[in-house]
């Protein structure tokens, strides 16, 4: 436990978190493409976010300066899982009761959103309603999770 | 039952003249494991506790203990 430094450590819980923001982020982008893209084809957003990706990656490429900003507060130094400060991090008590918090609340949301899903696939019924309502389940699933950890585990 | 878990933690912790960063890093956690230990949002583990017991080198008992739960 010596070779713990307390610096490094909030270090690391700051990048961690801020990395999950970022894929809150990224998923909150494909939860509204993905939705665009079944129940409104042709819609403004849709349009906007093919934009987005063609014939110019702005998006994309806006994604990956965050990531690298994000990378560039640890100084050079990378996540290793045998690094006693990142194992301090990933073991720790508060944030694995956190994570289990936010896991509960995640499979709450997913059990709730069936029934609006499923009444918005019967309004607007097509072939390929279960798989689009098994990726919106999924990806809805997902964005609860990271929310619902990064509501919990902030100071 | 009823009861909730008391701490003296940040009286131990005082006393030695550590912060809460400090004692994380002895026990090996984060600073907001101890935060939430101290103002009883967390339970510690008894693994957790035992560690903490010991870099004060005190029995748990003096750390921990039960008790009425504070009248609003």
């Amino acid at each position: 436990m010596g070779d713990i430094s307390p610096d490094r450590t909030e270090l690391f819980i700051r990048y961690y978190r801020r990395s999950l923001m970022l894929v809150l982020v990224v998923l909150a982008l494909l939860t509204l493409w993905l939705c665009g893209g079944i129940f409104f084809p042709g819609s403004a957003f849709r349009a906007f976010s093919e934009h987005l990706v063609t014939p110019f990656p702005l998006l994309p490429l806006l994604l990956i300066f965050a990531a690298v900003m994000n990378a560039r507060d640890l100084k050079g130094k990378g996540v290793r899982k045998d690094d006693p400060d990142v194992r301090a991090v990933l073991e720790d008590e508060h944030r694995r009761a956190n994570l289990h918090r936010a896991l509960r609340a995640a499979f709450v949301v997913t059990l709730v959103a069936q029934m609006p899903l499923a009444l918005l696939f019967v309004l607007r019924p097509m072939p390929e309603a279960p798989l689009y309502m098994g990726a919106l389940t999924l990806s809805l699933g997902l964005m609860a999770l990271v929310a619902a950890f990064l509501v919990f585990d902030r100071e | 039952m009823g009861e909730e878990l008391r701490t003296t933690l940040k009286v131990h912790r005082a006393m030695r003249d550590l912060t809460q960063a400090d004692l994380a890093a002895l026990v090996g956690v984060t600073r907001k494991s101890i935060n939430a230990i101290e103002t009883g949002r967390m339970v510690p583990s008894t693994v957790l506790a035992l560690r903490l017991a010991k870099a004060f080198e005190v029995p748990v008992e003096a750390l921990f203990s039960l008790g009425e739960p504070a009248k609003p």
